[in-house]
This record gives structure tokens, C-alpha cells and sequence, in this order.
């Protein structure tokens, strides 16, 4: 029975092996390619973020030097002794190309780098101003590269004393060479090991081919042991490529804070120099605990700093590393003073820290893993499906729901590929828009989006029986792609806003075409199956396409990743054209797509009281609540100082939700369970999600509600959509209608989400169990509904 | 080559200026050089009394001309950090050919007039009209020299408080078509609230001429308006300048009795600009020392060095002279001088004496010490 993407017996004979033998060749370079390509993007994203926390040290030193100044009447503007505090910092940092000084409306006013010409600069670029003065209201340093000149550019804060009002940015600028080198080692080993994996994969699959032909196994059971030994040898990839990278990066952040814990030294060392070359004496010398909780606050793995006056000598060397993860001292020499006096500096490692930060280094490289192995299932089981071609119906509609997985799943990887910068690109450009104020002009693209979106669904299902499946599906590509292009290619915000819109347009227009692809399954099984695939192929595309798009766009800058999501929409009509089932493209639909609202498709159901109730109790309350992974995570996170990457995290923990208990759990819902139950315990953990969150509000709590809203769509959406339809009966019109009135009533809750969450945050994060306790209210109403429902069936309505 | 302080200064006219005064925008660059008719403009000198910061900022303004086009062969001017004596300076850029723009007339020179009467320099700005120009030095100049008996533009430069001083009227507008003054009127307001800060003193010590010039010179309004905002009582001691040479050492005596009678009744004194010479100075402040009173000197680091406490005052005259430099540059282009900006906030040095903070026993917080641009008394 084809419920899911399990690929049917393919009966080969053994002429077939060879071209078998191929496609697992060119599967184990995709996805080694892939795995290669994702974790050394990732390695030098995180390994350029540690090198430019340690550069910290030294330019936060400097900061808060010119601070210090401020306060005593100095400006800016008109620094007397800032090359000095400048050239420190050039000191410390020889493998930088300098530091600069900017007033907070980006003039620069001093700038020292090894390039002449880089002196030149008067200003820094509007847009980078912008990013950094907003992200250094929230952390202490803001990293960002230029992708034009190849250069990484660590701001920090320069505050007002009193105020403390952004006064202006300090700036160190770093060529890419200072990670390159790191970078090399590691792509070296990574591409060693993943292409001599590779090398023993191809050997595997020849020597398996060789005993399939000599032995002449039973082609069924020879096909299995094939894609068993491909899925084997792609999961092994993509563990080592995790493991390797987990090795080289803990090495890497080792290395890095031994590095600034030795600036540390240097830097204290070098001011108690300055004291005492002025006249002090160690013992003259007062405010120092003020002085090492300063310096100890920017560099996180330092627990303190202190003073060891005894004149002891150090204790026996233990040769404890950092990588060891405890509480242990070094000891630094200090210059003498006139009496004769030398102290050591005795700097504290904060055990916790350091293995808090290996924690995770671990949970970045399971992202990435899963990531890569999301990647690597979608295009075995697309290519596992078929690598073997499809004789019965049956089996035709098997393959068309797993081509219909693989479009879904190019569709998303393309649409979100710049997911995690799109808002970011408004403020790259000189002009306004209309306006509106920077916040609002950076949620204008994802607003017109999302409005377009829903616009597509109210005139998708006309276009669908109108022109049929097939051709909305190909234009819905091609707007998302053309749309994709304009976005690379705006150079005003209003362009880059219907640009978006486009986007917006075509991508809903692809998704419903795919419904009206479900509708022509004439099997009823492998219809409701189809909607737990086109899900996982959903989320595991969002979430492809949210961490790869994110590398590339820190790597080649913006414009070229909107091509590259283009070429992807692109490669979707290739996709859509080619390997659906022709005999699905074909099909008359038995059951009319996405019909519009209004007149007769409205079908006579759809206006019944059960189903409004269940738009206005269900559809709407719960896709509003699961806005708050979207929408409230990653403001309550980002406000607790977590990084992008954790954030990232919880999407991937939803999206595993989705992708591997969906269809799990959605088949045994639909086996097992009423459809108005499997609503209403999807709805109760959405709930409980939320209630959990407002009653007791912290990180690991939002990460709980993450995975439960998780578990609960992952099967609830499916189960909304198929009790929906019961709701009308089998009249087709009427099925198609209510799943269009269901989808846009989602939509409506999505924009409505946010507007609830960000009201009842307004209050406390206690809001955000009001907002769980008034969906308990609506399942509630829900239930009893449902239980009056059932008892009174609803009449069959012919279409 | 780096874009450091003195690189920024010279590209531009004074952001300085530009953020104190909105209209000042960056677009009013600094005009070329241009003639005055067929001859070159004609430049004279007035100050006070010998002054260190008088020479220093003739010195940063010509240096700044010279680099704004309008003069050349300028940067050799004879010059040492701390000269007194302006005299030397003046006969350098008058008895050279600067080039073609400008020149600075040698008998237009008008020293001392502390103690001379302006008379012959107002007599022949009013009628001689050979005069394009007046760079007028300190307070007292200041109020000789920008009167109602001339119309010859008068830039008033190194005055305490001019305001105070009635030689203009705000900040905003000088009051007069050709009378501009230097202001950074908020000077001693951060001076005092800085040691406020590091003392928490309740009775601050002062000594000054009362008369309108010495409270001007004082900027005793800003030092009554910072107590009453810091909470924290003034002593006060009145000591008569010297009238002339042989008056100074009634002065001397007048002005350590005074000190010597604060040093009994303070917790911090405020060492106002005097007419002593600095070699006098160290045995003036001992008896502050002697009591463990600390001390923050209004003049700046010279006074820090010979035993005061501390002190946060202009550090160089780089900034001072560009300021005053596009004033003439722009004034010379057709500007009017009424509209020109007069406010500069003067970048601050910070300097403390570590040998008279362990002889009053104070120790000096670590931060400040790193943050101090000069640190004397150290071995």
C-alpha cells in the first residue's frame, strides 16, 4: 500500500544495475558536496565570530578607555591622545588591518589601517551604520563582512557616560586572510576525509554491483540492499563531516580564547607599565577591582582578575588546558614598581564557560547535521522512488506524492533561502519608503509577501480548474523565481517590495497547484497520506534553505543568494514538469482544487454553522498561536542575548517535528483517532505549549513549547484539513471549498498572531498563557460542537 | 596615511562648530584665497599681558592659514611650547612675505594693555583704515578693544568668559557687526563638575579680583551657578591684581595670605587664573598641600606640573587655530562676521600630579590614571 514516499518494489533486471549504480555515485557527491559545503560555510561563519570575539578584548579595552575620556570633558570630535589609544589596539592586534573611529552618524573620525588609500574613507556605509547601531543596543559587538572588499568589520560601542547614548563606533577591520588560514586547515581535512568516504562509497557500490552481476541476486532484493547501502553510506557522510567539524572547531575555540586570554595578559600588563612609568607604586594604585571587573566582563571565559601580592611563586605548573573545561588559574608576570615590587596577575578561567560554549559548539554541529541529513533524505527518497521507474497506477500515484514531496521540498528550499536576511536588506538601501520608520520599512517586504500570499489562495483555486494544476504550478515557479530575480536586482525599496510580493504570488500559487496535484490521487488513502509528505517536504525545505541561504548570504552577500533561490524556483518547474506522473498531470481532478469562495463552489456546506465554528474556533486560534515560534521566539530569545544560531535551533527543532512525526503521527491520528479528537489534542498541545511558556517563562521553557506547538501541528495540520471535510460531507465542491476557506482562515490567523503575541507580551510574558488559556476556551467550544456534529452526520451533497 | 586628530582637523572647517551650532553646516567649507581689492589683507595684534596660551594660539591660527592656502612659508614660525612672549612671533610673520594674500603689519602690534591704555590702537582703527583685521588677546584686550569707537573687525580670542565680560553679547550672537569672540562656555562647568566628581567636596575654595574683568577672568558666574547645582558652599577670597611691576609684591603677599587662610577653611580649592608667574606658584600651593586639600587648577597642566592637584584643560592649540583660522578664511571670503560661529569646545587634556596626590594622600583611581593624557611628580 504506497502511503508515503517508500519506494515501491522496482522489479529490475540486472541491465538496470549500472544506471542504479550511477545514481547513488551522483547522490553521494550531491550530498558529500552538500555536507562539505554547509559545514565549511558554518565553520568559517563561527570560527570568524570567535576570532572577532577575541579581537574584543583589545578594541573593547579601547572603548572603554575613550569612554573613561568622555567623562572627563573630552569629545570626540576632538580627541587629544586617541592615536595613542588606537595604536594600542594595532599593537595588540597585528593580524588586523586597523581600527577606525566613527560618531555615531557614521562619520569616521579617525581611522588607522595598513592600507593608505582604506584611510580615504569619510563615512561608514549608511547601511552598515544602521545594522550596527541597532544590533549594539542589544549585544556588545556586532560582526559584519564586506563582501566586496573581502574584509570583516567588528563594531563596538562607544557610550555616552551618564546617558549612555551611542556616542560613536569603534571599528576593527580585519581582511578575510585572518580566517582563510583556518578556514584552509579545516576545508582540507573535511574534503580529505568526505572524498576518501566518497572514493570508498564508489568501491562499495562497484564490488556490489560486481557480486549483483556474478551472483545474479533477485533484483528486488539486490534494489533494497542498494538503497540501504546508499542511505548508509550518505548518513556515515554526513556523521563524520559533524564529528570532524565538531573536532576542528572546539580546537579552533580553544584556540581563539587562549588567544585572548594572553591579550588579556598583555593588556593589563601594558596599563600597569603605563601606571607605574608615570610615578605610581603598586601600592599607591586604587580602583583596581573596578579595573579587572571591567575587563573581565569582555571576555566571558575569564571569571576574575586579581592581584597576587604574597610575592608567592606560582603554583607547579599543571599544564591544565582550557579544553578541560574547570576552573583553574594562570599566572601573568607584572613589571616591578620603583620599590622593587612585582606582583603577578592571576587570571581565573571560568570552567562553566568554556564547557557551556563546547555545548554549544555540539548543538551548532547537530544543527547542522540534521540539516545535512534533512538535505540528504529528501533526495534519496525522491531519487530512491525513482531510480527503478513505476508500472501500476498504484504505483504511479506512490511516485506522485513523492514528487509532489520533492517539489514542495525545492519549493521552500528556494523561497526561504533568504529568509534570514530579507527584512535586512531595507536598510541597505539610501532611500526610505514612504516614510515609514526603519522597523516598519523592513516588515513592508514580508507584509506584502504574506498579503500576496493570501491573495494567490482566494484566486488559486479558479486558476486551477480554469487552467489545471499543472500550469499553475510551472507559473507559480516562475513568478517566485522572476520574482527572486528582481529582488537581487532592486535598487529601490518599493522595487524590492513588489519584488517580494512576486515571490509571495508564486510560491502560494505553486503550493495550491500542488493541493490540486493531492486532489487527483484517486485513492483516498494516498490522498490524506500526501498532506503529512507535503509537509515534511515544507518544513525540511524552510529549514535547508533558512541555514544554507543564511552561509551563503554571510559569505557572497545578498543579490547573488536571491539568484541562487531563483535558480532553484527555477529547477522547480524542471521538477514539477518531469517527474510527476504524467498520467497524474493528465488527470481530470474528481475533486476541484482551492475552489473560490463565492457563489456555487461555495458548495452548500461551507456556510453551515459547524464549519464556521471550526474556522473561527480552530483554523484561526491555532495558526495564530503557532506564531509564536515565528514571531515571539526570537524576540524573547534575542532579548535573552542568545545567539542567532540558538534561535535557528528552535526552527530546526519544530521543523524535525514536522518532517519525521509527521507523517508518523499523522497516520496513526488518521488510523486510530476521530478527526475532531486528533484536532482537538493537536489544539491542547498548542495550548499547553503556551500556558507552559506564561507560567514559568525561560529559555528552556520556549524551547519546550517550541517542540510541543511542534508535535502538535505536526499532525495537527493534517487533521484540521481532514475534518474539515468531513464537516461538508462528500460533496467534491463543497471539500474543496472548505479546505480553501481553512487554509485562508490560517493565513488571517498568521497575521493575526503576531498582534496578539506582541499585545500580550506588552503586558508579561504571562500574556502568552493568556493567550494559551483563551485557545483551551476555543477547543472547548470546539468539543462541544464536535460532539453535537457527530451525532448529526452531515447529509451527502452532490457536486 | 592615517586619519588622526590633526589630519581630521585640517579637512575640516570644525565639526566642533558644526555640532554646537546647527546653521554651521559642513557645506560652509573654507573659501580660497583671495585678495583684498589690489592689496593683500592687513592683520594686527593686541593682548592682554605675555601668556602662554596668547602666543600658542597666534602660533596655531597663522600655522592653520598657512594650511588653508591663505599664507605661506608660515610653518617655520618661531615658536616653544609655553613661550610667553608673543613679540618674537609677531616681528617673524611681519618682516616675511607670506605670499600674496595677507600680511601682518608690524606696528599694529599692541602688547600689555593690562597696563597701557588702548588709545593709539582705537584711534587708528577708528581712522587710519589700514587695518583689515584685529586678533585681540585675553580678557582684558578683549573688553579695551572690541568697543563702538571702530567698525574694524575684531576676533577676541583666549578669554575666560567673554560674555561675562560684556565683549559680546551670547553665544549665538555677538551683539556687533565686527566683534567675534571665542566661546566655550561650558569649560569650567566640566572642570568643576569633574572635581566634584572625584572629591564630593562641600566647601570649595576660590581667590579672585573683584571687579567686572576679574569675575569675568574668574568665570566666577559659572562657578556659583555649578554650586548651587552641585550642592556644595563657595569661600571666597578677594585679591587686587597688580597694577604694575612694583605692585607684584603686595600681590604675592595678598594672594598667600588668601591661600593660606582658604587652606583652613576648605575641602577642595579651585585655583582660578592669577597673575602669578609660574616659577611663584609652588610655594603659593604648599600650604594646600601641607593641609591635604586637594587642588584642580582653571590654566591647565603648567599649574599641575608646579604642584595643583589636578586639572582638565585645552590640550594643544591645533583646534583653536583652525576654528579661528576659518573665521578669518571666511571673513576674508565676504562672510559676515556677526554670522560666523563663535563656539569651540577646545579639546581637553587631563593631568594630575601623582606626587602631590601621595602627598595629600589621595590615590589616584587606576582608570584615571591610564585615562590622564599627562601625569606629573612621577620618579
Amino acid at each position: 500500500m504506497p502511503t508515503s514516499n517508500q519506494p515501491v518494489s522496482p522489479n529490475p533486471d540486472r541491465r538496470g544495475l549500472w544506471p542504479a549504480f550511477l545514481l547513488s555515485v551522483a547522490l553521494v557527491v550531491l550530498t558529500l558536496g552538500f555536507s562539505a559545503g554547509i559545514n565549511i560555510g558554518s565553520f568559517r561563519q563561527s570560527y570568524a565570530n570567535a576570532l572577532m570575539s577575541s579581537f574584543s578584548v583589545a578594541g573593547g579595552k579601547a572603548a572603554r578607555s575613550v569612554e573613561h575620556a568622555l567623562a572627563y570633558g573630552k569629545v570626540l570630535e576632538d580627541f587629544y591622545g586617541i592615536e595613542k589609544i588606537l595604536a594600542q589596539v594595532r599593537t595588540h592586534l597585528p593580524e588586523a588591518d586597523g581600527v577606525q573611529l566613527a560618531r555615531a552618524d557614521g562619520r569616521i573620525l579617525y581611522s588607522d589601517l595598513k592600507t593608505p588609500q582604506a584611510n580615504s574613507a569619510q563615512t561608514l556605509p549608511e547601511a552598515e551604520r544602521r545594522r550596527a547601531a541597532a544590533e549594539l543596543a542589544k549585544r556588545p559587538i556586532h560582526v559584519s563582512y564586506d563582501v566586496d572588499g573581502g574584509k570583516y568589520r567588528l563594531h563596538m560601542a562607544i557610550r555616552q557616560p551618564g546617558s549612555g547614548t551611542l556616542a560613536g563606533h569603534l571599528v576593527i577591520i580585519s581582511d578575510k586572510a585572518v580566517v582563510d588560514g583556518q578556514v584552509a586547515r579545516f576545508q582540507e581535512r573535511i574534503v580529505t576525509a568526505l572524498a576518501a568516504l566518497g572514493g570508498a562509497s564508489v568501491l562499495l557500490f562497484g564490488g556490489f554491483l560486481l557480486a549483483a552481476g556474478l551472483w545474479g541476486r533477485g533484483p528486488a532484493a539486490t534494489d533494497k540492499r542498494r538503497r540501504r547501502l546508499t542511505l548508509g553510506v550518505l548518513a556515515t557522510a554526513q556523521i563524520l563531516a559533524g564529528v570532524l567539524s565538531y573536532q576542528h572547531f572546539t580546537a579552533a575555540y580553544i584556540e581563539t580564547a587562549e588567544v585572548s586570554t594572553k591579550v588579556v595578559g598583555d593588556i593589563v600588563h601594558g596599563d600597569f607599565e603605563t601606571a607605574l612609568s608615570r610615578g605610581a607604586s603598586y601600592r599607591s594604585l586604587s580602583g583596581l577591582d573596578a579595573y579587572f571587573a571591567q575587563i573581565a566582563a569582555t571576555v566571558p571565559h575569564i571569571r576574575t582578575l586579581t592581584l597576587d601580592t604574597t610575592g608567592a611563586p606560582p603554583e607547579p605548573p599543571q599544564n591544565p588546558t582550557l579544553a578541560e573545561g574547570r576552573d583553574f588559574d594562570i599566572s601573568h608576570p607584572l613589571p616591578a614598581d620603583p620599590s622593587g615590587r612585582a606582583p603577578a596577575l592571576t587570571i581565573t578561567i571560568a570552567g562553566e564557560h568554556i564547557t557551556a560554549q563546547l555545548r554549544e559548539i555540539v548543538l551548532d554541529m547537530a544543527t547542522i547535521l540534521v540539516t545535512s541529513l534533512m538535505f540528504m533524505f529528501e533526495f534519496y527518497a525522491f531519487t530512491a522512488t525513482f531510480s527503478a521507474g513505476r508500472a501500476t497506477e498504484a504505483a504511479g500515484e506512490g511516485s506522485a506524492v513523492a514528487a509532489m514531496r520533492f517539489t514542495t521540498f525545492l519549493l521552500y528550499l528556494g523561497a526561504f533561502l533568504p529568509v534570514s536576511f530579507v527584512p535586512l536588506v531595507m536598510g541597505t538601501f539610501s532611500e526610505g519608503l514612504f516614510g515609514l520608520t526603519p522597523m516598519q520599512a523592513a516588515a513592508a517586504p514580508i507584509s506584502m509577501e504574506m498579503l500576496c500570499g493570501a491573495v494567490m489562495l482566494l484566486i488559486a483555486g479558479r486558476l486551477v480548474r480554469a487552467a489545471g494544476w499543472v500550469p499553475l504550478a510551472l507559473a507559480g515557479f516562475g513568478l517566485a523565481g522572476a520574482g527572486m530575480a528582481l529582488s537581487a536586482w532592486a535598487g529601490e525599496p518599493l522595487a524590492f517590495v513588489l519584488a517580494r510580493g512576486l515571490v509571495g504570488l508564486g510560491v502560494m500559487g505553486t503550493l495550491a497547484a500542488l493541493y490540486g496535484l493531492i486532489d487527483r490521487l484517486r485513492d483516498p488513502e494516498s490522498r490524506t497520506a500526501a498532506y503529512p509528505q507535503m509537509f515534511a517536504g515544507m518544513y525540511a525545505g524552510v529549514n535547508c534553505g533558512a541555514v544554507v541561504g543564511a552561509l551563503l548570504a554571510g559569505r557572497i552577500g545578498y543579490p547573488p543568494v536571491f539568484l541562487i533561490a531563483g535558480a532553484i524556483l527555477a529547477a522547480g518547474i524542471a521538477q514539477a514538469w518531469l517527474f510527476v506522473p504524467a498520467s497524474v498531470k493528465t488527470r481530470p481532478a474528481p475533486i476541484p482544487a482551492l475552489t473560490p469562495m463565492p457563489a456555487k463552489a461555495r458548495g452548500p456546506g461551507v456556510w453551515r454553522p459547524s464549519v464556521v465554528a471550526f474556522l473561527l474556533l480552530i483554523s484561526i486560534p491555532t495558526s495564530a498561536c503557532s506564531m509564536f515560534l515565528p514571531y515571539f521566539f526570537p524576540l524573547f530569545a534575542s532579548g535573552l542575548g542568545v545567539s542567532p544560531s540558538t534561535i535557528g535551533r528552535a526552527f530546526l527543532l519544530n521543523g524535525m517535528c514536522i518532517v519525521f512525526l509527521g507523517p508518523v503521527l499523522a497516520r496513526l491520528a488518521r488510523t486510530h483517532v476521530a478527526p475532531w479528537l486528533a484536532v482537538l489534542g493537536s489544539g491542547l498541545l498548542i495550548a499547553g505549549a503556551l500556558i507552559l511558556f506564561g507560567v514559568q517563562a525561560s529559555l528552556l521553557v520556549a524551547f519546550l513549547a517550541v517542540f510541543l506547538i511542534g508535535v502538535g501541528d505536526s499532525f495537527g495540520l493534517a487533521s484540521q484539513q481532514q475534518y474539515a471535510e468531513t464537516l461538508v460531507g462528500e460533496a467534491a465542491d463543497s471539500r474543496a471549498a472548505v479546505r480553501a476557506w481553512h487554509l485562508n482562515a490560517r493565513k488571517i490567523g498568521q497575521v493575526v498572531g503576531p498582534m496578539l503575541f506582541s499585545a500580550a507580551a506588552a503586558v508579561s510574558v504571562a500574556g502568552v498563557g493568556i493567550l494559551g488559556t483563551g485557545l483551551i476556551l476555543s477547543l472547548a467550544a470546539f468539543t462541544a460542537m464536535a460532539l453535537f456534529t457527530v451525532r448529526r452526520p452531515a447529509p451527502a451533497v452532490a457536486s | 596615511m592615517p586619519l588622526t586628530r590633526r589630519t581630521f582637523l585640517t579637512g575640516t572647517a570644525s565639526l566642533a562648530a558644526v555640532a554646537a551650532n546647527p546653521r554651521a553646516t559642513l557645506a560652509a567649507t573654507i573659501p580660497a584665497p583671495r585678495p583684498n581689492g589690489g592689496r593683500k589683507w592687513r592683520i594686527g595684534y593686541a593682548e592682554s599681558m605675555p601668556f602662554g596660551n596668547y602666543v600658542a594660539t597666534l602660533h596655531g591660527v597663522a600655522l592653520a592659514l598657512g594650511r588653508m592656502g591663505w599664507l605661506s612659508g608660515v610653518a617655520d614660525a618661531p615658536y616653544t611650547p609655553g613661550q610667553w612672549d608673543s613679540a618674537d612671533l609677531w616681528r617673524w610673520l611681519a618682516g616675511r612675505d607670506l605670499g600674496p594674500h595677507v600680511e601682518f603689519v608690524a606696528d599694529a602690534y599692541y602688547p600689555r594693555l593690562d597696563r597701557n591704555a588702548p588709545d593709539e590702537a582705537l584711534n587708528r582703527l577708528a581712522t587710519a583704515r589700514d587695518i583689515d583685521l584685529m586678533i585681540v588677546m585675553g580678557t582684558i584686550a578683549g573688553t579695551k578693544l572690541a568697543t563702538d569707537t571702530h567698525t574694524v573687525p575684531t576676533l577676541v580670542f583666549s578669554s575666560t568668559n567673554p560674555v561675562a565680560a560684556k565683549i559680546v553679547a551670547s553665544e549665538s550672537d555677538p551683539g556687533r557687526e565686527h566683534v567675534w569672540a571665542h566661546l566655550d562656555l561650558t569649560r569650567f562647568h566640566r572642570q568643576l563638575r569633574i572635581f566634584h566628581d572625584t572629591f564630593r567636596f562641600q566647601r570649595l575654595g576660590v581667590a579672585y579680583d573683584d571687579s567686572t574683568v576679574g569675575r569675568a577672568i574668574a568665570s566666577l558666574s559659572d562657578i556659583e551657578a555649578m554650586a548651587e547645582r552641585l550642592g556644595f558652599a563657595l569661600v571666597r577670597r578677594h585679591v587686587r591684581p597688580p597694577a604694575d611691576e612694583a605692585d607684584f609684591p603686595r600681590y604675592y603677599a595678598d594672594l598667600g595670605t588668601a591661600w593660606t587662610e582658604l587652606s583652613g577653611e576648605v575641602d577642595a580649592m579651585y585655583i582660578t587664573y592669577g597673575r602669578w608667574e609660574l616659577d611663584r606658584f609652588r610655594p603659593l600651593v604648599q600650604p594646600f598641600l601641607d593641609r591635604r586639600i586637594p587642588t584642580f587648577s582653571q590654566l591647565g597642566p603648567e599649574e599641575v606640573e608646579r604642584g595643583a592637584l589636578m586639572s582638565v584643560a585645552r590640550a594643544d592649540f591645533a583646534g583653536i587655530g583652525q576654528f579661528g583660522a576659518g573665521t578669518i578664511a571666511r571673513l576674508f571670503g565676504g562672510e559676515r562676521l556677526r554670522g560666523l560661529p563663535q563656539v569651540y569646545f577646545d579639546t581637553p587634556t587631563i593631568a594630575w600630579n601623582i606626587a602631590t596626590a601621595e602627598t595629600i594622600g589621595h590615590r589616584i583611581p587606576f582608570d584615571a590614571l591610564l585615562a590622564a593624557d599627562t601625569v606629573f611628580g612621577g620618579t
